[in-house]
């Protein structure tokens, strides 16, 4: 492709130079008429995936546009009224608007403390075992969780801390939980459960990144720390975690930037009237009251705002990261 | 090996021991709910109903599939079954054909708007207008309530694409102008040599997009109304059977009411949801992992 543009601009050059009577776009029209007389089954193609991308991808960009709108199923995007920043005033003075970014925080908080970090020590772990059968029957058992869809996992949970479940038995014996109530029900229980269940059902899947990075540490690194006399603590902290710092730490920006984009799904399935309070975050709010409750305008608002403030949460991530681990993702 | 084992020193053994162990147990905790829901569907669902606890093996050892029985006496479960599997299967079949189209055309050389088309692409890894717009342009194009809606929107992504070009770009180029010169076309080229050539790289995307939307329901609930609950795929079917106590077209054939069954026959519908990633489950942790790889040295 460089090639393409360094000789497209000698063309122009010499264009110009030796024929300062042709047109700039005349050799430039040539150019696409000769790349289009070349190529067109190229760009045939591609003409459904680029259709695709306009489609579902670019098409819904342009509609968060709906966000400056009174939005109207029936008017349609183009002729709904606008309304400037109506919907985001609205939205910081909603009732639910501090409700909503807490437990947003909260539960991103929860997610990057335990559930990012889980993964790395079973990595650790994993890189310890040396016997690859060993290793092949640990990762095949770790994996397994992250292939069972999210509603079947809601129902295994909604089983297991049920009244008759193991978990609300031990909770109930704790007095953790009143008699004969769903651990689902109980507001005091509801993140923790969602938390570790994430981890149950991420933390193999996860591992693998950081198990290969792991994986391609100069075993030299580790004679020379076995000389010197370093226990296995020691190996980890000097060797095996910086190998691998590069690797967490994209991982991590990346997890930053879609941190207020808490997984949804399984809050939805799960929460109910007496949990709405410490389970509503941002997403499961625009799922209920916008897409399914038919507030689009308002919630495409909410949705603008949670990305802007995802993107801002990515950049200071990325700039604190170059600034201090000299690793970044852009 | 033997001078290998005189190293081993009494610390090393017991640190070796409680590493393994500690591995173990986590995958133990990882396995055990798993164990729990295929036992609890082998049971007895009388008896399962007022069982207190974990279960090991079925409750009182006694094995019954009658839970399943009735379970396949239910034609929603049946039919979302069906639906799922016509998603599942013209989604990732369509997805293939159009991202291998396009990765097969992005490593070509000499092409003038490759470099845009391709960023084209790859912004919409990171941008999206979530998920009110989403639905928007869906129903706007006259999808919603139709079975095209479980197919089209989310068949093709730019991390597809991506992980298919890295496959393609590792093809030599000597290999398809051979072809070319021997009078093949650009199609044939991708036809004859390109495609059986990364044919691990699209299987690895296929089961990606395979996993995807066998588990999916979120966008089926929002694009499906309860009206058209004969569209319905498993995983919503599952949900409402799960979760939302909705007992509709669950007959037992028994008069006891039907609260005496449903956790039996809960979880028995948790094992027939799950069966076809179980089966394909060492398949799927092999590529998976290559994927997560690919995936990885691309980002």
């Amino acid at each position: 492709m460089a090639e393409k543009i360094k000789s497209l601009a000698q063309d122009l050059e010499t264009a110009e130079g030796k024929q300062p009577q042709t047109p700039k776009y005349a050799k430039i029209g040539k150019l696409l008429k000769k790349d289009a007389k070349k190529n067109w089954a190229m760009y045939l193609l591609l003409l459904p995936a680029v259709i695709f991308f306009a489609v579902f991808c670019y098409a819904p960009m342009i509609g968060l546009l709906m966000a400056f709108q009174d939005f109207d199923l029936n008017l349609g995007f183009f002729q709904s009224p606008w309304v400037g920043f109506k919907h985001f005033a609205a939205f910081f003075h909603d009732m639910y608007f501090w409700r909503l970014l807490g437990n947003t925080l909260l539960f991103s908080l929860y997610d990057i403390l335990f559930v990012f970090t889980t993964p790395i020590l079973l990595a650790l772990l994993i890189n310890g075992v040396k016997r690859r059968r060993y290793r092949r029957v640990i990762l095949t058992a770790v994996y397994l969780p992250y292939f069972i869809s999210t509603v079947v996992v809601c129902g295994i949970i909604s089983s297991l801390v049920d009244t008759n479940g193991i978990f609300g038995i031990i909770f109930t014996k704790l007095g953790l939980l009143e008699e004969g109530m769903s651990m689902l029900g109980d507001p005091r229980h509801f993140r923790a459960i969602n938390i570790v269940s994430n981890i149950w059902q991420t933390v193999g899947f996860n591992s693998v990144i950081y198990v290969a990075a792991l994986g391609g540490i100069d075993p030299c690194l580790y004679e020379a720390a076995d000389l010197d006399g370093a226990n296995w603590f020691k190996k980890v902290l000097h060797i095996a975690l910086p190998s691998i710092l590069p690797t967490i730490m994209m991982m991590l920006i990346m997890k930053i930037g879609m941190m207020l984009n808490v997984n949804f799904e399984k809050i939805y399935l799960l929460y109910s009237t007496p949990t709405y309070n410490v389970g509503e975050v941002i997403s499961t709010y625009i799922y209920r009251y916008g897409a399914i409750g038919g507030n689009y305008s308002y919630t495409t608002a909410i949705g603008l705002f949670q990305s802007v403030f995802g993107f801002v949460l990515l950049l200071i991530a990325n700039w604190l990261s170059r600034k201090f681990t000299s690793s970044s993702v852009f | 090996m033997e001078k290998r084992k005189k190293k081993y020193s009494t610390g090393t053994i017991i640190r070796m021991v409680i590493l393994y162990g500690i591995l173990a147990l986590i995958a133990i905790l990882c396995v055990l709910p798993v164990i729990h829901v295929l036992m609890a569907s082998l049971s007895n669902p009388m008896k399962f109903v007022s069982y207190k606890g974990f279960l090991f093996w079925p409750v009182d050892g006694d094995f019954s599939v009658q839970a399943y029985e009735m379970l396949f006496r239910n034609e929603y479960f049946w039919r979302s079954y069906l639906n799922t599997i016509l998603y599942t299967s013209a989604s990732v079949i369509l997805g293939l054909v159009i991202s291998i189209m396009a990765s097969y055309a992005l490593c070509r050389k000499g092409m003038l708007f490759k470099r845009p088309i391709l960023f084209f692409i790859l912004v919409t890894m990171f941008f999206n207008g979530g998920m009110v717009p989403f639905y928007i342009v869906v129903h706007g194009l006259g999808l919603v309530n139709t079975p095209w809606a479980m197919i089209l929107p989310t068949c093709c992504n730019a991390l597809n694409i991506v992980m298919l070009r890295t496959g393609m770009m590792a093809i030599p180029d000597s290999i398809r102008e051979a072809a070319e010169i021997d009078g093949a076309g650009p199609v044939r080229v991708m036809v004859q040599i390109i495609v059986p050539l990364c044919v691990p790289f699209i299987v690895v995307v296929a089961l990606f997009n395979f996993v995807a939307q066998w588990n999916s329901w979120a966008n089926a609930s929002l694009f499906l109304t309860a009206e058209h609950q004969e569209l319905y795929p498993l995983q919503l079917i599952m949900r409402d059977i799960l979760l939302y106590d909705n007992r509709s077209g669950i007959s037992t054939g028994s008069l006891l009411p039907i609260s005496v069954f449903l956790p039996g026959i809960r979880m028995a519908a948790v094992v027939i949801a799950s069966l076809p990633l179980i089966i394909a489950y060492p398949f799927l942790q092999k590529h998976f992992e290559k994927g997560m790889v690919i995936g990885g040295v691309k980002e």
